[in-house]
């Protein structure tokens, strides 16, 4: 009682950001308002590779996988930044929500989650195949959420979506950071299989 | 009746604890005044210097000026193109850095109702530092949501983390209603390429 006493100068008696695990099934194709973004998720391919194709109509590797037998699952999303400044793209990085979310408002919750070291999707814009580092505000944009996978290409693919938060920075106060995500919906795509 | 005495060490131990206590107190003391006075940001503002079109805005670390504003929706890049379903607000600076190479300067637009909007690699978009004393040419294309053009201000920091009590350009980008509607008929390609010294051509020559 008395250590709680002594740390509510510095935040101990905040209100505590816990986890709603009461998320809404959505289709493909539904808005849903996961702050800071508005984003519709459309639907998911499997592919040996990720290509883009230049204006001499050269064809470049964007993603290629590293594992022998394993395939690259691409995540459609249509994304806008509802907030003032701009926002990361690694907010919608994909991560697999195996051991606790990250900040992010989109996670893996099936098993054909990312390879990658960093456990993160690529995000490439789906019309030019540019690399989106960031998103402005008020910009819809179209996106492909990309990421090594091993094992057999799957027939739907589990997506949670979460909100975040405009929270103060744990160090400092003055810094507001988007965290403390919230599980808001969950959204069941069916995969295209496009593998050879 | 006399008390009994108390020993050293014990003694020695209650006023250290008393000292810690009274230590936690004044920082939860002072937490709270701070919560409840907030000293605002005025003994670390920026001096903002502002500017428009086709002034030199001059800082501490350079000399800055907006030499033109275009828009398109698309843009010719190194590594191909690059779309978007708003537009591409493009502005070209001229820098010129004071005493020691500007490398990292942080440009942002800001619209009428407060939204900043930041140029992303996707764009070409790259400053490379500007060499001290030779003006430095910088074409900067950031993304943008149609129809949210007028009252644009670009500014300009001299680096991206803490500008706190340093100079700031702020640029008002001199767009009004009409101007607005000009830009976003505007669809000629734009080429980006990297700053330099070279000047630049009129923002929409490629296609």
């Amino acid at each position: 009682m008395v250590a709680v006493a002594v740390s509510a100068p510095f935040g101990g008696l905040d209100r505590a950001h816990g986890v709603d695990s009461k998320t809404e099934h959505v289709q493909p194709g539904t808005p849903v308002a996961a702050a800071p973004f508005k984003l519709v998720v459309t639907g998911a391919s499997a592919v040996d590779k990720l290509t883009k194709t230049v204006a001499d109509g050269t064809v470049e590797p964007l993603l290629a996988p590293s594992g022998a037998g394993n395939h690259v699952m691409a995540l459609r999303v249509s994304a806008t930044n509802e907030s003032a400044r701009p926002v990361e793209a690694a907010l919608l990085s994909a991560r697999p929500s195996k051991g606790g979310l990250h900040n992010e408002v989109v996670y893996v919750l099936s098993d054909a989650s990312p390879l990658d070291a960093s456990g993160m999707a690529s995000v490439y814009d789906a019309d030019d195949a540019t690399d989106v580092r960031l998103l402005n505000p008020g910009v819809t944009y179209h996106l492909v959420l990309a990421w090594e996978y091993a094992g057999p290409v799957p027939a739907t693919l589990d997506i949670g979506l979460a909100r975040l938060s405009y929270d103060p920075d744990l160090v400092s106060k003055d810094v507001l950071t988007w965290q403390h995500p919230a599980p808001l919906a969950q959204v069941t795509v069916p995969v295209k299989d496009r593998t050879s | 009746m006399p008390r009994p005495p108390t020993s050293r060490p014990v003694r020695l131990w209650a006023i250290r604890g008393a000292l810690g206590i009274a230590v936690l107190a004044a920082l939860g003391l002072g937490r709270v005044i701070s919560d409840a006075w907030p000293t605002g940001d005025s003994p670390e503002a920026s001096f903002v210097r502002h500017g428009q079109v086709g002034d030199t805005v001059r800082l501490r670390y350079a000399d800055v000026s907006v030499d033109r504003v275009a828009a398109t929706g698309s843009l010719a890049t190194v590594a191909g193109g690059a779309r978007t379903s708003g537009i591409w607000l493009v502005v070209d600076l001229t820098v010129v850095a004071r005493q020691r190479p500007l490398a990292a300067p942080r440009i942002t637009i800001t619209d009428a109702s407060g939204r900043i909007f930041s140029p992303d690699n996707r764009s070409g978009y790259l400053f490379t530092p500007a060499q001290t004393g030779i003006p430095w040419h910088v074409r900067v294309p950031v993304e943008m949501p149609q129809g949210d053009l007028v009252g644009l201000v670009l500014r300009l920091t001299g680096n991206t983390e803490d500008n706190r009590r340093d100079d700031v350009a702020s640029i008002d980008l001199g767009i009004d209603r009409s101007a607005a509607e000009r830009l976003e008929q505007e669809h000629a390609a734009v080429e980006v390429r990297q700053g330099g010294p070279d000047p630049l051509t009129a923002a929409g020559v490629s296609s």
